[in-house]
């Protein structure tokens, strides 16, 4: 699979947390790369940074920021981006990312990812400032689809032709999030399949797999627990239109023992192998 | 690690049903549900989102309104423990913290500047019996937040001194690592924050304390009042020589002289524990 800009594979990793960060450095385990919440390592002087600095001499280390804002009708944040490009300065990474969601008004953060409603007109708008974005901090931009528990009345297009319309419009990369496809659909009652099937593969450069709750009316996209059965399955479903696409699983609260984490992660590269090895095997 | 950067362009200018999206879903979510405006922005409901097969839109914005408040309480109990106990609970707790977000709503992309405003907020606001102790609280609790996050500045090494120079050492201002916070509380509260549950209340007395970051860890140490006054000097731009007669005139003659015979010593931990920056001749 050919994508729409060469940028490296980077195989099967985790989110780097602090209650991780000493395991890093005394037993680096083979865990293929790091993504680090942004926002958290923009502190000039902080214990997060002293650590950043070791970890990043022994693991490709992307950075994946929350509080962007993009979709946001507030200007973008220049002190913000300042702090950003620093940061990716800093870990060199071969993309950064975030999230295709708004969580700033007004000046005031709600330190969440709000969707946005699926226009033309909004898709354009933040197009707009992701090439914006992408061209200050000089490095490859992949936007990531959200969990939505809500949708606007305003909407006039399905999410997939919005993040499609966005990256395409955007010329960057998407960050396909498996569990937050598989959430959505469940809260809005459309395919799973659907979506992916029509996402552009070229542009699908990374992929998010997390654990999520069942709230009986909803479901929660939580990071708190082990990713379910079903988000598995359409990681495996989804292998062989997306090709060969960068793993990373996500854990933000009870987060259990690094080896635990690789163990998922384990099964993640088990999948994929599954899929991948027979048919390069045959060719 | 600056890197120069290219001017920022003019953003984009955003799609008028977007700004008016947001204006009410931001006032729905922000503003707590017993206020007259939550409650007017709540009904406009049906307006903005659809149902679900399993939600009506009001049920379905509240996932939203649940999590932001839930994301901010936690936040500022995880900063505040100590004030958690001195507000009598979580309720209570809740009950002044959603005012205060109310007057001071999140204005960084991080979590860690929430509390920011809380003394100013309580200084004006809180009028409770334990209102000295509530506030020294905050003070201290707010203080290693801040020496967590706060930026450092080349720390003091006086190696490259000259003698010259290490001759003037007590004719220069002395500046502070940001980190540093001086406290002069009413009692120590810093076992409030280590407590399970209804803790008893520190017995009132002056207290001298610093809080600090050394090493990537936040720090506090109790100093003696005479060094804070010292130490506060300084930090409002007093050189040493200056300082320390100032504050030997605040006290006794025996305290005066045995002050001055510490001043050294004092120094020397500011230096060891790192409070300081290196100074510019």
């Amino acid at each position: 699979m050919k994508k729409f800009i060469e940028l490296p594979y980077l195989g099967f990793g985790i989110g780097l947390r602090p209650k991780h960060f000493k395991d890093f450095l005394d037993h680096s385990p083979a865990i293929d790369w790091l993504e680090i919440i942004s926002e958290n390592f923009m502190f000039d002087g902080s214990r997060a940074l002293y650590f950043l600095d070791q970890i990043r001499e022994r693991y490709r280390v992307v950075p994946h920021g929350v509080s962007l804002s993009i979709g946001s009708s507030d200007d973008l944040d220049w002190d913000y981006l300042e702090r950003l490009k620093n940061l990716v300065a800093r870990v060199n990474p071969p993309w950064f990312s975030d999230h295709l969601c708004w969580s700033q008004h007004k000046g005031a953060h709600m330190h969440n990812l709000l969707p946005l409603p699926y226009t033309p007109k909004v898709a354009d708008y933040v197009a707009g400032r992701i090439r914006m974005v992408q061209d200050f901090i000089g490095k490859p931009f992949i936007i990531e689809n959200v969990s939505s528990y809500v949708e606007f009345t305003g909407s006039t297009m399905p999410e997939w032709e919005f993040l499609t319309r966005v990256a395409e419009k955007a010329d960057c990369g998407i960050l396909l999030d498996v569990n937050n496809v598989f959430v959505s659909a469940s809260n809005h009652h459309f395919d799973a399949h659907t979506y992916f099937n029509a996402v552009p593969p070229e542009r699908v450069i990374q992929y998010h797999v997390a654990g999520h709750r069942d709230k009986g009316t909803f479901l929660f996209d939580s990071h708190d627990q082990t990713i379910r059965d079903e988000v598995w399955s359409l990681y495996r479903d989804v292998i062989p239109r997306f090709g060969e696409v960068s793993l990373l699983i996500e854990r933000d609260d009870h987060i259990p023992p690094l080896a635990d984490l690789v163990d998922e992660l384990n099964i993640a590269r088990q999948i994929y192998e599954n899929i991948v090895s027979p048919a390069i095997s045959h060719t | 690690m600056k890197t120069l950067s290219p001017l920022p362009l003019a953003t984009p200018e955003a799609p008028a049903e977007l700004r008016a999206l947001q204006t009410w879903f931001a006032q729905a979510v922000t503003l707590p549900a017993s206020t007259d405006k939550a409650q007017a922005a709540a009904r406009l409901s049906d307006q903005y989102l659809t149902a679900s097969q399993t939600m009506s839109p009001r049920e379905r914005l509240d996932v939203y309104v649940s999590d932001y408040w839930s994301r901010c309480m936690d936040s500022l109990a995880e900063d505040f423990p100590g004030l958690l106990h001195l507000l009598g609970g979580k309720l209570a707790f809740q009950g002044y913290l959603e005012k205060y977000l109310m007057a001071y709503p999140s204005r960084t992309y991080t979590l860690y500047h929430l509390g920011e405003k809380l003394h100013e907020f309580m200084l004006q606001n809180y009028r409770e019996p334990n209102r000295d102790m509530v506030l020294d609280d905050i003070a201290y609790e707010w203080a290693r937040v801040w020496a967590l996050i706060a930026p450092t500045s080349t720390p003091f090494d006086p190696a490259p001194f000259s003698p010259a120079q290490q001759s003037k050492l007590a004719e220069i201002p002395l500046t502070f690592q940001p980190s540093v916070t001086l406290l002069e509380l009413g009692c120590d509260v810093r076992p409030l924050r280590l407590a399970k549950e209804n803790p008893a209340l520190p017995p009132p007395q002056k207290t001298a304390l610093i809080v600090y970051r050394q090493n990537h860890n936040v720090c506090n140490m109790l100093i003696d009042p005479s060094f804070l006054t010292l130490l506060k000097m300084l930090q409002s731009g007093k050189t040493l020589s200056e300082a320390s007669p100032l504050t030997a005139a605040l006290l006794t003659p025996k305290q005066s002289a045995k002050l001055l015979k510490q001043v050294s010593n004092w120094f020397q931990t500011a230096v060891s524990e790192g409070w300081l920056s290196q100074p510019v001749f």
